[in-house]
């Protein structure tokens, strides 16, 4: 009991950390995929040949433990706890008083969770454990410091105090400055969750986290529809909110002078390879890895590319990097069997979802500039003649995720007189109904044997905007109005959904 | 208490002997024909006079591996030692030195789960003739979208030590990156060398004498900067290509990212004068890679005929879409080095002819060979699986492949030495996207052998080093302008260059 009530500060310290920290599991794994830490003499040199590399290095071996938060979680707070010993033991601290040696901890911890999306753009490996470590080496150095002036020179501890508050702004320059510049944002541990989920290939769990919160950002509606792509259900792509916003950092929050946020960093590596593009995920996975450092996500994308593109030899190389690493070598060592095995490969889920996507299409010269979202929709809403049924959906969908009508129209000419016997599905018609009976559209559906319903739905659907038009209403209002009737057709995204925000 | 102390230190010391010491070679074994899978693979490569130990790994077996190396007049030692063959540089050097002109022979003997198995011996042969004892490269990671850290470095092939040229770090911000290529040397020393800084502080560093400038080798009359160099061998001139290149992506293609120069041009630049002057500007031709011959009386160099037909396209757009009709030929001209004026061009490889691309022409500093990179299309090489390096005898214009250096993956910067006894390419040969330098013995009838991998200290080395080794070029001297010392100049905003009209 005397010792719970002697320690009683950094007990509740930690409970309330592990508590904390744990509560960002996905986050702290997030951070420890961004990251990739290989055993051996090459990475080391590469590492440490940088400014502060050897700081860099020893963060990075101990970032991958991330890998399972409790794991990272129970070492960056072991440190913490050394470090409020050896401050307690400089400043002599009794009682209550002992709580300002966690005031360094309480700021790391914040540092800690406060990066949101820069986690994507720090380039320093290690940055998670960098500031811990010179905290533990400083209060290391210090108490000996302390010691040896005591020992030697007999001299008292009149500094104290001016150190403790040359402390408190030591440690809280950084908050103010990082408070700055922090991009907080609700979707942020949405995106971190459905991205773990698109990599795992748990379609519904992405799904689930998509319709958890109320306006999504553009990357995921795009993990959404690529969810509802390899679980053969895109065809709610606008049953599901398909109207993605910006993240806060764009619109208001984010500073002229730092860097903007695009889908290509987040996740453009992934959201290429699940569209079958291997050579643009394997280009910017590799691009990333040039610009930010090795991660193991971009790593597992190259590997993932090499494979499905048969660069065996390349894949094999960056295999050996993850079986020389602690937390990577087991899904290393299942990808290696796809080395042996094409039968394996075939029969992989990841392969069989991916492989109608690989397109007969001649190969092209193309770029993306740095957008991955429209060059999605572009090359998508743009490719004829497709071979299978997946494929001829997603080139469907995606022309009308684009609103891209005239490729639309084409694409339904074709599937139209690709399939006279079958039923048209209701997205279809839906799409025909609005967008084939334009004008000026090339395709004549005079006689088209539209279902009742969904002729019946839409002259509703005209009349009630007519109406609410006559009232001059806004268009945000109208779409308010209209939502609960027909939120979930395409008439609703196309009318309504005007700020597409590609970034 | 002194006597366990005392024992203790014996341990040590012997623990420490043995772990320095030559392991056994097994006593029992089963024998196999087949030959050891080592990487890098030196099996059957002829190696110069005065190259560093070829260390290498033996990937089958466990890792208890024993490799016994054996000089003509019985000179063996053996190595081993967690599946790696790590040699000793002085025992090399008695090895190399004994086996000077024959070969090495090399016995593997791997640890399976139950036995011992002896792989079917291979000889390292050991050339009569040295090699220059210095290369360097551009290391960098091989994406072009995208570049970070690179650095221009030197590397003794007499043993392991590398270092640094320039690198980018110094002078390069969040905000202005700063990319360097293009080194080049005359005639393998280094007291006149150059290389190019794009983005941030760009210029043209020219050491010439071991004096630093920077200059700027845009005018309004050249189409760019300078950009592929060619150093005069005997006089005070270089060759430079000017270039508007642009890239692009393939969306399917294993080739990935293509390289291309909408235009391009050659000028000669004076370093004492600053000055350039046009050496081929044909608005219909793209010329490029300018070589100068070892007596420096010829301006070798590739150009490709291409008209653009479409008035409505952005040139870029219309390359992009007419891309494999690139095909660069062969061409000379002659050069007068009193006057400093060219002749005209002789076609001497028409590529184009055979539906084929030819680039990155070298001539051998004894004059009689000449080697380029052959692909199928384009100037970019590097990212082309299907180039070659093709060697030209220049008395009989016959061309034919070095197969013995080439690969299923793309061959591209051939260079001599400067006893032209030995081609070093960059090749893409371990896994078709991470260049490394390999280098071939080429003999006196013409003969190339079989090419062998930069050696490196560990031999695991390239399996986790991600960067690619671009434009290996042999040296004959280091480098001995420090890193700060470019930085410094570099800082300096760069000399304009004046253009001289003909």
């Amino acid at each position: 009991m005397s010792f719970l009530k002697k320690h009683i500060i950094p007990i509740v310290f930690v409970i309330a950390a592990y508590i904390i920290l744990l509560c960002h599991a996905d986050y702290l794994y997030a951070i420890s995929d961004n990251s990739l830490f290989v055993s051996g003499n090459t990475f080391m040199r590469e590492i440490i040949s940088e400014r502060n590399g050897l700081w860099a290095w020893i963060g990075c071996w101990l970032t991958q433990f991330f890998y399972h938060p409790w794991m990272g979680t129970t070492i960056i707070i072991l440190l913490w706890l050394y470090t409020y010993w050896c401050l307690v033991r400089l400043f002599c601290l009794k009682g209550w008083t002992r709580i300002f040696a966690l005031l360094p901890q309480c700021v790391l911890l914040y540092l800690l969770l406060c990066l949101g999306y820069w986690i994507y753009y720090i380039k320093s490996p290690g940055y998670a454990f960098t500031p811990t470590l010179v905290l533990v080496y400083a209060s290391f150095f210090a108490l000996g410091a302390d010691y040896l002036i005591r020992r030697f020179l007999h001299h008292s501890r009149w500094w104290q105090p001016y150190l403790l508050w040359l402390l408190f702004f030591i440690s809280a320059r950084p908050v103010l400055r990082l408070y700055s510049i922090t991009m907080p944002d609700k979707h942020f541990y949405s995106e971190l969750r459905m991205y773990r989920a698109v990599e795992e290939g748990h379609w519904k769990d992405v799904i689930n986290e998509h319709q958890s919160v109320s306006q999504p950002t553009n990357l995921m509606v795009v993990y959404k529809n690529i969810a509802l792509m390899h679980s053969d259900n895109l065809q709610d792509m606008f049953k599901t909110n398909n109207c993605g916003i910006a993240p806060a950092p764009l619109t208001s929050l984010m500073p002229a002078d730092t860097i903007p946020l695009r889908i290509s960093r987040l996740a453009a590596p992934m959201i290429y390879f699940q569209y079958g593009q291997l050579n643009y995920a394997y280009q910017r996975a590799i691009s990333n890895t040039v610009k930010y450092g090795l991660s193991a996500r971009d790593v597992k994308i190259m590997v993932r590319s090499a494979i499905m593109n048969q660069e065996f030899e390349l894949a094999h190389r960056y295999l050996s990097l993850l079986k020389a690493t602690l937390f990577h070598r087991q899904w290393a060592v299942q990808q290696e069997q796809y080395l042996r095995s094409s039968t394996l490969l075939m029969q992989s889920a990841e392969f069989q979802n991916i492989a109608p996507l690989l397109t007969d299409e001649p190969n092209n010269l193309d770029s993306d500039f740095g957008m991955c979202e429209q060059w999605i929709l572009n090359h998508f809403a743009d490719l004829l003649h497709p071979s299978n049924p997946k494929l001829e959906e997603v080139i469907i969908t995606t022309s009308l995720w684009a609103k891209d009508e005239y490729a639309f129209d084409v694409h339904f000419y074709n599937y139209v007189n690709a399939h006279p016997n079958d039923a048209i599905p209701l997205l279809y018609q839906e799409a025909a109904i609005l967008l084939c009976t334009r004008e000026n559209s090339p395709v004549t559906l005079d006689h088209f044997p539209f279902d009742n319903i969904i002729t019946d739905r839409y002259n509703r659907f005209v009349n009630d905007y007519n109406q609410l038009s006559a009232q001059r209403l806004s268009d945000s209002e109208m779409a308010n109005r209209l939502h609960s009737v027909y939120g979930d057709t395409y008439w609703w995204y196309y009318y309504f959904y005007t700020d597409f925000n590609i970034y | 208490m002194k006597r366990s102390y005392s024992i203790c230190l014996v341990l040590a010391i012997a623990t420490l002997f043995v772990s320095c010491g030559h392991p056994e070679v097994p006593d029992t074994y089963i024998e196999t024909q087949e030959l050891p899978i080592i990487r890098p693979d030196y099996t059957e490569v002829t190696m110069p006079a005065n190259i560093c130990p070829p260390n290498f790994a033996v990937l089958q077996g466990t890792s208890q591996v024993v490799a016994r190396l054996t000089a003509p007049g019985g000179l063996s030692y053996t190595y081993g030692e967690d599946g790696k063959i790590v040699i000793d540089e002085d025992e090399w050097a008695e090895l190399r030195d004994a086996a000077k002109g024959s070969g090495i022979a090399v016995e593997v003997f791997a640890k399976t789960a139950e036995e011992w198995v002896r792989f079917k011996p291979f000889n390292i042969y050991i050339a009569e003739e040295d090699i220059d004892p210095y290369i360097s490269y551009r290391n960098i990671q091989p994406s072009y979208v995208a570049f970070e850290k690179i650095a221009i470095r030197q590397r003794n092939l007499t043993n392991y030590d590398e270092s640094d040229i320039y690198n980018n770090m110094p002078l390069t911000t969040e905000k202005t990156g700063q990319c360097i290529n293009c080194h080049s040397y005359q005639n393998y020393k280094t007291s006149r060398m150059l290389f190019h800084m794009r983005q941030g502080y760009g210029g043209t560093m020219i050491v010439d004498d071991g004096k630093i400038k920077k200059v700027d080798l845009k005018t309004d009359s050249t189409i760019s900067a300078g950009v592929y160099p060619s150093w005069h061998p005997q006089i005070d001139v270089i060759a430079f290509s000017t270039n508007n290149t642009g890239q692009s992506f393939h969306t399917k293609d294993v080739r990935k990212i293509e390289v291309q120069d909408t235009r391009s041009d050659l000028i000669l630049y004076d370093p004492q004068t600053d000055e350039v002057s046009i050496i081929e500007n044909d608005s219909n031709e793209l010329e490029v890679f300018p070589c100068w011959s070892a007596d420096g009386n010829t301006l070798y160099y590739c150009s490709a005929h291409f008209e653009y037909h479409n008035d409505s396209l952005a040139k870029e757009t219309e390359m992009i879409q007419r891309y494999k009709e690139v095909h660069y030929n062969l061409y000379a001209k002659s050069f007068d080095q009193k006057t400093r004026t060219f002749g005209p061009s002789v076609k001497i490889f028409d590529a184009d002819s055979l539906g084929l691309s030819a680039t990155l022409p070298r001539v051998s500093p004894d004059g009689k060979y000449l080697v380029f990179s052959l692909a199928e299309f384009g100037c970019f090489h590097v990212w082309h699986p299907d180039a070659d390096i093709q060697l030209m005898d220049l008395k009989t214009g016959q061309v034919r492949p070095l197969t013995e250096l080439n690969s299923s993956q793309s061959e591209s910067y051939p260079s001599f030495s400067s006893n032209s006894r030995w081609i070093m390419t960059a090749s893409r040969r371990d896994d078709g996207n991470y260049t490394r330098p390999y280098i071939s013995y080429f003999d006196k009838n013409g003969q190339c052998h079989k090419a062998f991998e930069l050696p490196q200290h560990d031999p695991n080395f390239y399996t986790f080093f991600l960067r690619s080794y671009n434009r290996p070029e042999f040296m004959v001297e280091p480098v001995t302008v420090s890193v700060q010392e470019f930085v410094n100049i570099a800082r300096n905003d760069a000399k304009k260059v004046t253009f001289k009209s003909k």
